[in-house]
Formats: C-alpha cells, structure tokens, sequence
C-alpha cells in the first residue's frame, strides 16, 4: 500500500525503463460493413485472456487483469457501443492494456476497470444497454473516426509472411512493440489517434475508488452485489498501483465449482462472476479460506488456494514452529493442572 | 479416451462463415438430441461452462423472439473459439461430443487478424482430427439471391472458396490416416422453405438445388480426395434452427464505397423474419445429425471403418451396453424425409 501514487510522474520512456514494458492501449472492435472483430492499429502480442476461453464468453462483459508485480496486463470486452452495423447487429469494444505497475498507465488502466465494473451493476436492465463506460468510448470514438480506421486497415500493407513475422519475433522485446515486424499499419491517420482517443474516453470517465480493501488473497463474489464489485476494485488496486502480483477477473460463465482453475498458480485471485442470472452472480464477497464465522464455505477449498493459504498462514514445520507448539501446550497441561487443583 | 471420468472424446468440427448461426445449430442440435433420447435411459446434456453458454444464447433468443421481429443479427457473433461438450451419458459415463465453434471471419486470413494466426493453428488441428464435418448454410443468402451480382455475393458471403480449401485438407487428413469421414451440408435458417414445421410454402427442392450447385466445389474436392476410400459419406441435412420465424424481408444493397463501386462490388445482404405465434423456439431437422453420426461409428463394427471409430465401438462393447444399446438404436432411427445422401 505505501508504494501506491509512486511513478505517477514517469513519462512513458521512464516507465518502459522501469518494467521493460511500455504502456499501449490497444482497441478492438468491428464497423457497419459487418467486419469481423480486429484490433485497430497495433494488436497485442499475445492473446493471454484466450487461456479464459472455457470460462468466459469474450462477447459479453470481460476483464482478466494479470499482474506480474513489476507489470501488468488487462482485457476488457463486452462494451456495448450505441454503433450498429448494417444488419442492425449491436457492436462492442474490447480494450487492452498493458505497462508498468504504479505509473499513470495503471492508474489510467484501473479508472477503466472501475467504469467497467460499475456498469456490470445495470446489466439487469438488459445486455444489450449500451453503458457509461461504452457511451464515453463511443464520445471519443464516433462512427464515421471508426470507419476511417477500419478503411485504413482494410487498405493497410500486406501481412508478412511466417518468415518475417518470426524474424521479427526474434529482436529483443524492448525493441518488439505488441504488434511484430510490419504486421502493424503505419501508424498515421485514424490509427495513429486510436490510443489517445481511448485514452480520452477514460479520462472523461468518473474517477475510480475508494474502493473497500481486504488483505484476502482469494475471494469471489457476484456482479450483482454491491460489496463484491467494491472489493474486486480494491483488489485491482493492489495488483495495479501496489504492484502486487495476482489476478482479477470477471467471468461470466464459471461458477464457484471453476474456482480452483481460474486460481491454478496465481499467488493471489479475485473472481467476479458477471453471469446474468444464477445464484453466482448476486453472491457477496467470499473470502478463501472462509472467515470465522462466514457461511457459505464453498465445497471444497480450491488446491491453489490451499497451498496460497498453507504459504500464508502456515509457516510450516519448522524447528521454533515446533518448539512454540509443544510450549503451548505444556502450558495447556499446566493450567489445566492449576484449575484442576483450584478447583478440587 | 478420457480415462479420468470414463468418458470418450469425439470430436465434430464446424465450417461456416461468420454470422451462419453456428452456436444456433449446436444449440438446435442439443434440444433435438434431447428429444431422440428421452424415454431412454440415455441422456445428453451439455457439459461444463457449455451449460451456462446454451443458457446465455437461449436468453437472448428468448429475448429477440419476445420482440416479435427476429434479426439473427441481435444473437451477436462469436468473438473467440470455444468448445462445446456435450455428454452423452448413461450413469455418468459415455461419449462427449466436442464441438469446435470459432469467429467465421477467421476462414479468411485477410479478415483473421495476424494475433489469431495460431488459434486458428489450433482450430485447424481440429478439424483435421474430427471425424465429422459440418458446414452450415446460411439458406436464407443462397435462396434470396436472384440477381447475378446478388449470387456472386451469396457466394462471398458463404466464403465457398475458403470452405472448399479446409474441407479438402481435412479429408486428404482423413485419407491419409485410413479414417472414415462424414460431411454434412446443413442449411440453416430453413424455416421459410419447409411446409413441415409451421411454415406455409414448400421450397425445398430448390434449396436442396441450390446448396448442392453452390457446393459442388467443395463436395468434388472431397470426393477427390477421398477416391478409393470406402468410408466418405455426404449428407444433406437442413435444418430450422428456430422453428418459429418466417423470412419477412430480403434486402441486397450496395455497400457505400464512395462513388468507387462497381457491378462486381459486393452488395450487403440482411433479412428481417417475423415471430410465429407463440414465438417458441422448435428447431426441426438437427436431430438426424445425431442419427447419422451414430450410423458412422454403428459401421465401424462391420469393418467399414477403422482406428479410432472401431476402438470407440470396442469401447462401448465393453461395460457400457446401455450406451452401446442407445447408440446401436439411434443408428436405425429414421432421419426424415430431409435428409438426403448426396
């Protein structure tokens, strides 16, 4: 927590410095000719929210935040836009960051995250609500700037061949930008304002936090509660401005029984169920291992939890582990023998 | 063999150009595999996060058919690959049908996206490795299209070319590994053509003509590839994905390119369909997929087939006589007067 606000001045080469990762946003999202889905521009080098796929539909509201400590990386889908295409398909925007832990990257990444998360709370009132958070990408980014850079990947440079792209991939990835050798248009025109246009649109966003803070390493909860989306938020914000290393998520077709795979090797999870019905998704915030006194303990506590909690909780044992327990209960044998002749 | 929970893997590949209906034929498959099967001590029920994926596509079905005006459009489109399972079980062992459903868009490379190149890797080691091989046909593009330009839309929309490229290689795939093969040409959407579930106009001969002249590409690629193999069958199997909706419009327009089109530009293709009253989904025809891959790995035991089929069969010969039962039965049930061998 006290690392928190540091790096706010870092400029991007600063930061790149920092963490050997440089900020980028990168934009996904289709147009009125009923294109598939591309990133505009640059695309991220690698798809790590596909490891989710069984978990998640990418087409309605995601978010995977991935920390290493030193950086981070953050998918978020299912963004409805206002934006139709010709055959009166509802279109949507998926958003990725990547940069340095505690700079103005992360900053800026968890002011998304927190729109996002905001706008699960209305999606009772229908998927298909286009949300505060869709409506500002929607102000930077309007219809006919969309289609200009649609048009320009449309005309952009052919893709390069396998040999190319690998030749690429083997520079050193501080040379490497998300998108290898030319598979990136040339960033000018539309393309070039893709990230300050994202960036904008999360600027005009209401500013994130307080968010509620536990120190819970594990814990899940539904969309649906208040509490639960206050304490994925807190958790974000430990992994993006205290650069502790985790995972947030917010899945929309996993349950509680998918806990100790969306978990598996993470030191520390947060999992938001963002289902539209199901118990799961108006469930309150649960913390791994439960607290005393807390109903609800899931079946069965989820290995990676376990061993987290083992770390955690349970130094293990150890020689003076040993020693501070055959003390404890010497002294319980003790007392026992006090009151037994105290009260005999 | 998934030793683990005693089950067997058979894996289905999918191939259909974006905005088909792909998750909407898997959907019509699981409700109509359901009613073949009820009444037998055999079920099948979707398996994992499948469950909650069906739930989320039957609610926003529900959804647009409550407007009373149905655009397969508001049902989305797929954004990234995902597996449906889908178990056929007696006391909890049996067979998963895997079902590969990935973004159509991703057939053409140009479309793809380079950071999808090795996903698409994937999804094509798939499709290489399944024993069957479904293409869904958007029936509504190939029977609306009158005009020249509108068919050689039809033929861009329907990514025909592509098609025949992948289909080749998977059944070069099949050939090569001696194993044997079932494509299924399976127009969907076909509510408005049939006069058997509630429709009023029987035109399903001319679909029958036009899906088979618009393949013939694809199905010659596979017969060429699969000369002198005895186990290849191609199947005809349209399908009512919903069974409620009646094609209302059919529109072709031209897509605005700033005064550079021309005759050979692609128009843009959408249709609005009305709601049958009372608007409950009853998809019809899905259910003879089952049947026929059923009859695939029945013909293993006869020595048609090989490898992996009969080790399925051997399989099923063993504790799970029930399961062996079901299937040995679904292989003789009647598929419908829509199926056709081709």
């Amino acid at each position: 927590m006290s690392r928190r606000g540091e790096g706010g001045s870092q400029g991007a080469q600063g930061e790149r410095a920092a963490s050997g990762v440089a900020p980028a946003t990168y934009l996904m999202t289709a147009g009125l000719a009923s294109d598939d889905y591309r990133f505009l521009g640059r695309a991220p080098r690698e798809a790590f929210w596909r490891k989710y796929a069984e978990y998640t539909s990418f087409e309605r509201p995601t978010a995977i935040l991935l920390s290493k400590g030193d950086s981070f990386r953050m998918y978020l889908s299912g963004i409805l836009s206002a934006r139709r295409d010709r055959t009166k398909t509802p279109l949507r925007y998926t958003l990725v960051f990547e940069g340095p832990s505690r700079t103005d990257a992360a900053r800026s990444a968890l002011r998304a995250l927190s729109a996002f998360v905001c706008d699960l709370a209305e999606l009772g009132t229908g998927p298909m609500t286009v949300e505060g958070f869709g409506r500002a990408l929607d102000a930077a980014l309007p219809e006919p700037f969309v289609e200009s850079a649609l048009a320009a990947m449309r005309d952009g440079p052919a893709r390069p061949s396998p040999r190319e792209r690998d030749d690429a991939a083997r520079g050193p990835v501080s040379e490497r930008g998300p998108l290898s050798g030319r598979e990136a248009p040339p960033a000018s025109g539309p393309l070039a304002e893709i990230e300050s246009r994202v960036a904008r649109a999360i600027e005009s966003l209401p500013k994130s936090g307080p968010f509620q803070t536990s120190d819970a390493r594990f814990f899940s909860g539904g969309r649906a509660s208040l509490a639960a989306r206050s304490q994925l938020l807190g958790f974000a914000q430990r992994l993006l401005e205290d650069g502790e290393p985790g995972a947030a998520l917010v899945v929309n077709l996993a349950s509680r029984d998918h806990l100790e795979s969306l978990g598996a090797g993470e030191p520390s999870c947060a999992v938001l169920f963002a289902g539209e019905a199901g118990e799961d998704a108006h469930s309150e915030p649960l913390e791994q291992p439960p607290k005393k006194g807390l109903p609800g303990s899931p079946k069965g506590r989820p290995r990676a939890m376990q061993l987290a909690r083992a770390e955690q909780a349970e130094p293990g044992w150890s020689i003076p582990r040993l020693s501070h327990l055959l003390l404890g209960a010497l002294r319980t044998v003790r007392d026992w023998f006090r009151g037994t002749r105290a009260s005999s | 063999m998934n030793g683990d929970e005693g089950n067997i893997e058979f894996k289905v590949a999918i191939l259909g150009p974006r905005r088909v209906g792909k998750t909407s034929l898997i959907t019509a498959l699981l409700s109509e595999s359901q009613k073949l099967l009820a009444g037998t001590p055999v079920s099948i029920a979707p398996v994992g996060t499948t469950e909650a994926r069906i739930a989320q596509h039957k609610n926003d079905l529900r959804g647009s058919l409550l407007a009373g005006e149905f655009h397969p459009g508001a049902l989305g489109g797929t954004q990234a690959p995902f597996t449906f399972t889908l178990a056929m079980t007696v006391n909890k062992t049996g067979i998963v049908w895997a079902i590969l459903d990935y973004p159509g868009g991703w057939l053409d490379a140009r479309t793809r996206g380079s950071e999808n190149d090795s996903e698409w890797e994937r999804c094509r080691t798939w499709i290489s490795e399944s024993s069957v091989l479904l293409l869904p046909v958007d029936a509504s593009v190939l029977m609306e299209a009158t005009l020249k330009r509108e068919k050689i839309t039809a033929q861009h929309l329907l990514q025909v070319g592509q098609t025949e490229e992948l289909a080749r290689e998977w059944a070069k795939g099949r050939a090569v590994a001696k194993q044997p093969a079932l494509l299924v040409l399976a127009p969907v959407k076909c509510e408005s053509y049939f006069n058997d579930n509630g429709g009023l106009v029987d035109k399903n001969e001319e679909l029958y003509r036009r899906v088979v002249q618009a393949y013939k590409p694809v199905i010659d690629a596979v017969r060429q590839e699969m000369a002198g193999s005895t186990g290849l069958s191609v199947q005809y199997h349209p399908v009512d994905t919903f069974g409620c909706v009646e094609l209302q419009a059919a529109e072709w327009r031209p897509i605005e390119t700033n005064g550079s089109g021309t005759d050979s530009t692609p128009l843009l293709f959408s249709a609005t369909y009305i709601v049958r009253p009372p608007g409950t989904p009853n998809p019809r025809g899905a259910g003879g997929i089952l049947i026929s891959i059923c009859r695939q790995i029945v013909e293993a035991q006869s020595g048609k087939g090989r490898g992996f089929l009969a080790e399925m069969w051997a399989w099923l010969t063993g504790s799970k006589r029930r399961l062996r039962q079901s299937v040995e039965d679904l292989s003789k049930a009647d598929p419908g007067s829509r199926v056709r061998m081709l």
